[in-house]
């Protein structure tokens, strides 16, 4: 039973992707915003992250920054997830803070988040996309 | 009879003497021949005196006569001076010398001929005598005259040197007739000169020198006779006077004349300089000119006001760090290697550089424009101008509507999204288990939130495309694999219609382009035959052409009709009696993309009934329209730094 902790401001695709991954039988906790996030990540120790980026407040990038300084919580892999388009500088931004991969919301349904999820959990390979299309598979 | 020989020789050779001279003169003389005649006749009247006198008087009346007459022809020689000048005044002394030397000759002449003589014609019978003596005057000054030019033949001395050695010739003479007298004692000296041989032998040489030396001087009194000289200077003094005040006057005039028209220059030029310097003062650019070897010609206000100087302040240099010229997109200083402008300075024009501004005038970043022309003049660069404009505002509203964009973007996306994904998980039983109706129904939602994605993500594209924000991520990749890609995703359901979709590879190709947006535009391609087609294949066919590498999409379905050709690629065209699925948008879509990577989207034919070929061309890496294209997107996206990226393509 993994351990998953879903950060995503939206409600309405939190509850979407809550649904699938439970269904899939993983546990899940939410967060929606970057602050709980963290508190929820000391106390619930997930065994990946699904981080959205445009969050109020702290972005996804400034919580994920904070979770590969922490010792304690940098070995966990994140998956960044956003629903704006993917420009190179984004994606290399997400991977240089040491995320595992990078998904579009719009452009996947959530039974391929949860394809990402099981192929991460399976075997931990940090990607490093070079070909945009890499990220759309 | 041998005085009557020796008068006629001498008459005939004065005769010559005197033909030659006038003939050389011409007329052409100053005072100096005048006062020649004068001075000749002064020593006739003293020879004349002196012989008369001395008879009775003896020496000391010779030697006061001698002084007199000397002093009154130096007179005569102050008269040129004053009148002519130093050169006549000179001439006139080297004629009072030889008029004083040929008076001595004369004398022992005439008293070789005649000792005793008195001179004076006093009867019929003395006029011979008195005609000879006129004669004898005569040949005097003609003497003279040839003795001066030739002592000018002497080219050895100089004009100084000849004046005193006939002076000391002359006074030699004297000082031999004086001691030869004093030593024959009273009145009859002259008889013991006559018998003199000395003095005999001095005459001939004198004469016969000068004779000699008159007839190969010719040459030297042409060059003489070139110089202008004027007769009667002492009338003419007056006029010529005139004529010089006149030409002062009319130089004068002249002058005036040249300082109206100059002041008129002077001013038509000030206004000049005023109005291109209110012209230039007037527009909202900061303007500075800077000449090849760095020197500041021309800062105006609105520049110093742009670049945050103090009106005071001079400039010397255009260096960034002078001014805090920041990068656009980093907190640091431009280092002057990454000024463009400065390139202007070689000859480039660099226009349209950005770069932000803070300093202690100006607290908050503001965005400045520069563009930089070289300026030449026939093709050599003199300096360069530099317009500065205020574009801060420009900037954070193309930065708002970037953002407006974004914003637009995933406001419209995020409950796409969650429509899309839940409607799919309901449909997949996620939510519990539902019936066939319930499915069947989802199914239709499904299409319907499906094509509300496409037309999202085509109508951000084409607002993209219009403001020219659309990001192009250019890459080389092999084209061949983008083609596979679509085609696996498009099989099964190409074969659910009962299709068959077919490749014909090249060996790999690799194109420069966005490797998404190729995908997007065959992908559209490939869904519009399927759209189309009933029955038959689709054949996705590569083939090089020149610097192209042309991707073909063939089927066998409904065709185009001619009429519709032209609004193919246009927005919003449906071609078609139904409207399926589709925005309208998709072949404007990628034929604006397709010509944004340098190449071209084309129908190239297509036949009622028998079906379309549609053909992208993509240039090849390397190539020169891949260059240009590369040029170009990088240009765009200067211009828009904030860009986020493009749309998501929806599987």
């Amino acid at each position: 039973m993994a351990k998953l902790l879903l950060v995503d401001d939206d409600p309405l695709l939190v509850r979407m992707y809550q649904k699938k991954l439970e269904n899939d039988g993983y546990e899940i906790q939410t967060a929606d915003d970057g602050d709980v996030a963290l508190q929820k990540v000391d106390l619930f120790k997930p065994d990946l992250v699904l981080l959205d980026i445009m969050m109020p407040k702290i972005n996804g990038y400034e919580v994920l920054k904070k979770l590969k300084a922490n010792q304690k919580t940098k070995k966990i892999p994140v998956i960044l997830l956003t629903n704006v388009g993917s420009s190179d500088s984004d994606i290399e931004k997400g991977m240089d803070l040491g995320a595992v991969a990078y998904l579009v919301k719009a452009g996947n349904r959530p039974s391929v988040v949860v394809s990402k999820v099981k192929e991460i959990l399976g075997g931990y390979v940090r990607e490093v996309p070079k070909v945009k299309a890499k990220i759309k598979a | 009879m041998s005085s009557g020989i020796l008068i006629l020789s001498l008459l005939s050779v004065g005769f010559w003497i005197l033909v030659f001279t006038l003939h050389r003169l011409r007329f052409k003389l100053t005072l100096v021949p005048l006062y020649g005649l004068i001075a000749a006749l002064v020593a006739y009247t003293h020879i004349l005196s002196s012989f008369g006198a001395s008879v009775t008087q003896g020496n000391l009346f010779f030697l006061v006569s001698s002084t007199a007459y000397f002093t009154s022809l130096l007179l005569g020689i102050l008269l040129i001076y004053l009148f002519d000048g130093v050169e006549a005044a000179r001439k006139g002394l080297e004629i009072l010398v030889m008029v004083s030397f040929l008076q001595i000759i004369v004398v022992y002449t005439l008293h070789l001929i005649d000792p005793g003589h008195t001179f004076i014609p006093s009867t019929i019978e003395n006029f011979k005598n008195y005609f000879w003596s006129i004669t004898a005057m005569v040949a005097d000054v003609v003497f003279m005259v040839i003795m001066w030019e030739w002592l000018s033949k002497i080219r050895h001395f100089t004009n100084y040197l000849k004046v005193p050695l006939l002076i000391f010739l002359v006074l030699t003479l004297d000082a031999f007739i004086f001691v030869s007298g004093v030593f024959a004692g009273t009145g009859n000296y002259l008889e013991i000169l006559k018998s003199d041989i000395i003095v005999r032998f001095f005459l001939a040489t004198i004469m016969g020198t000068v004779i000699a030396a008159y007839l190969t001087n010719s040459k030297y009194s042409e060059k003489e006779r070139d110089k202008p000289r004027k007769v009667w200077d002492i009338l003419d003094f007056r006029s010529a006077l005139v004529r010089k005040v006149k030409s002062l006057e009319e130089i004068i005039r002249e002058r005036q004349i040249l300082e109206k028209k100059l002041r008129a220059n002077s001013n038509d030029l000030a206004q000049a300089k005023a109005q291109s310097e209110a012209v230039l003062a007037s527009i909202a650019e900061g303007l500075v000119v800077v000449a090849s070897n760095g020197k500041f010609l021309f800062f105006n206000e609105q520049a110093k006001e742009i670049l945050g100087l103090g009106p005071q302040k001079v400039v010397v240099t255009l260096w960034p760090k002078v001014y805090g010229m920041y990068y656009l997109n980093q907190e640091k200083v431009m280092s002057i290697n990454d000024f463009q402008s400065l390139h202007a300075l070689r000859g480039h024009s660099v226009m349209g550089e950005k770069i932000r501004i803070k300093n202690e005038n100006i607290k908050s970043f503001k965005t400045i424009k520069i563009n930089a022309s070289p300026i030449k003049i026939a093709s050599n660069i003199m300096g360069a101008a530099f317009t500065f404009t205020d574009i801060t505002k420009e900037q954070e509203i193309e930065k708002a509507k970037d953002e407006f964009l974004s914003m637009a973007s995933h406001e419209l996306r995020t409950p796409l999204a969650a429509i899309d994904g839940i409607v799919a998980m309901i449909r997949d039983g996620e939510y519990g288990k539902i019936s066939d109706e319930v499915r069947g129904g989802l199914d239709d939602v499904n299409t319907a939130s499906e094509n509300l994605i496409r037309l999202v993500n085509d109508l951000l594209s084409v607002s993209r495309i219009e403001a020219g924000r659309l990001k192009y991520n250019l890459s080389d990749f092999d084209i061949n694999s983008v083609i596979k890609q679509v085609v696996d995703l498009y099989t099964p359901l190409a074969t659910e219609q009962g299709l068959k979709l077919d490749i014909t590879e090249v060996p790999k190709v690799i194109v420069q382009a966005d490797q998404d947006k190729v995908n997007q535009i065959i992908t559209n391609l490939i869904s519009n035959s399927l759209k189309f087609t009933e029955k038959g294949k689709i054949i996705i066919s590569v083939k090089h052409n020149g610097d192209y590498l042309d991707v073909s999409v063939s089927d066998t379905g409904r065709g185009i009709a001619k009429k519709d050709c032209p609004k193919l690629f246009g927005k919003f065209q449906q071609v078609g009696a139904e409207s399926r699925k589709g925005s309208g948008l998709g072949l404007f879509i990628a034929k604006q993309m397709a010509l944004k990577m340098g190449g071209d989207l084309i129908l190239k034919s297509s036949r009622i009934g028998k079906g379309s070929v549609f053909a992208l061309s993509l240039p090849k890496e390397g190539t020169d329209p891949a260059v240009r294209a590369r040029r170009e997107i990088e240009k765009e996206a200067s211009l828009h730094p904030d860009q986020k990226s493009d749309n998501i393509e929806k599987k």
